[in-house]
């Protein structure tokens, strides 16, 4: 709807006490941030409580939201670093931040291409092979192509460097290349060259 | 007009900034007919045939649905919270209210949180009330059907 209010005008509210402008930041920001939690961190109940970390922080900081600037890669900063927090408290060799090198392949070496046509739902399959990238490259695909976030937007919300941010991009996405090529071999473009 | 030659074919990082760029649409015109110029490198083509093919996929991943009352438990901790039950009642206290005022003091006292179910039934119970609520004794049958003829 055209009428709905900017995320500036409902900050502005939410600044001067208005419940009403918080509980429509709160249904408009959700999905994004617990989306990202859920990926970042694999587990239901740690995403719910990561979410809701994240409004709180939200809540202390929003003074310090810059209003000419998108909503979204602030709130996904604060959604990165405490999803890195709570990951960190963590110590699950799964989800170790600094080894991005190798991969499990693994589960997909079964993958012919036959095997991933049969498959009826390709996304499936992407979300298996986005959750084999470590934590912080799962956030950076997320951030990047499900959100729609510039490469300087998503380095605004990681702290990275661009350039870091388009390297570490670059590697996930070569790894899922590998793991998703019978999916990629077998899609529909192709057939049409 | 000679177009501009292809680029010589870049290293495979560079090929797939080039190939981001290009869909990211922040090439200049100059470097878009470059690198379309370089499509008839195969390599070339094939990384724009996967770079479109995973962003697709990425991209059409379905939405993760928010968990039940995951919204209601962060406006909550935000004190934020509609404050659900009790206003769910209140429209109805104020229709019930209103209702039994007019019933007791005719039309002219009638609440604008009185809906017409409410107004219908303090409609139908004013009469008794009203009779009820008399103070004086009640004439006899004969004078009120007198009363009713006139």
């Amino acid at each position: 709807m055209s009428d709905s209010p900017s995320d500036a005008d409902l900050v502005r509210r939410a600044r001067n006490g208005d419940p009403a402008a918080w509980r429509q930041l709160v249904r408009r920001h959700t999905p994004m941030i617990h989306r990202l939690a859920l990926r970042t961190l694999r587990n239901p109940s740690d995403a719910e409580d990561a979410t809701q970390e994240v409004f709180v922080k939200m809540s202390r900081y929003l003074d310090t939201w810059d209003s000419t600037r998108p909503l979204p890669p602030w709130l996904g900063k604060m959604t990165y670093h405490v999803c890195l927090r709570r990951l960190g408290k963590v110590a699950d060799a799964k989800n170790d931040l600094t080894a991005p090198d190798t991969l499990d392949l693994a589960t997909s070496s079964d993958l012919t291409p036959e095997a991933a046509i049969a498959v009826r739902q390709a996304s499936d399959l992407v979300t298996r092979a986005v959750d084999q990238l470590p934590a912080q490259d799962r956030f950076l695909i997320d951030l990047r192509y499900r959100e729609g976030q510039s490469d300087v937007e998503v380095a605004e919300a990681t702290g990275m460097n661009v350039n870091t941010v388009r390297t570490r991009l670059f590697r996930a996405r070569q790894a899922l290349r590998k793991l998703l090529s019978p999916v990629l071999g077998a899609h529909p473009e192709e057939n049409a060259r | 007009m000679n177009p501009s030659p292809p680029r010589s074919l870049p290293s495979p990082p560079s090929l797939e900034e080039q190939v981001e760029d290009y869909l990211d649409g922040i090439m200049t015109p100059r470097e878009v007919r470059a690198f379309e110029a370089s499509l008839v490198a195969p390599e070339v083509a094939r990384a724009l045939h996967e770079a479109v093919a995973l962003r697709s996929l990425l991209e059409d991943l379905p939405p993760s649905d928010v968990p039940d009352g995951l919204i209601e438990r962060i406006e909550a901790e935000l004190g934020v919270a509609e404050a659900g039950p009790t206003r769910a009642r209140l429209p109805r206290l104020r229709a019930a209210l209103s209702g039994a005022a007019w019933a007791f003091r005719g039309p002219a006292q009638i609440q604008s949180g009185a809906d017409d179910s409410m107004r219908a039934a303090s409609l139908v119970s004013a009469p008794f009330t009203r009779l009820m609520a008399r103070d004086e004794p009640r004439p006899p049958l004969w004078r009120r059907l007198l009363r009713l003829g006139a």
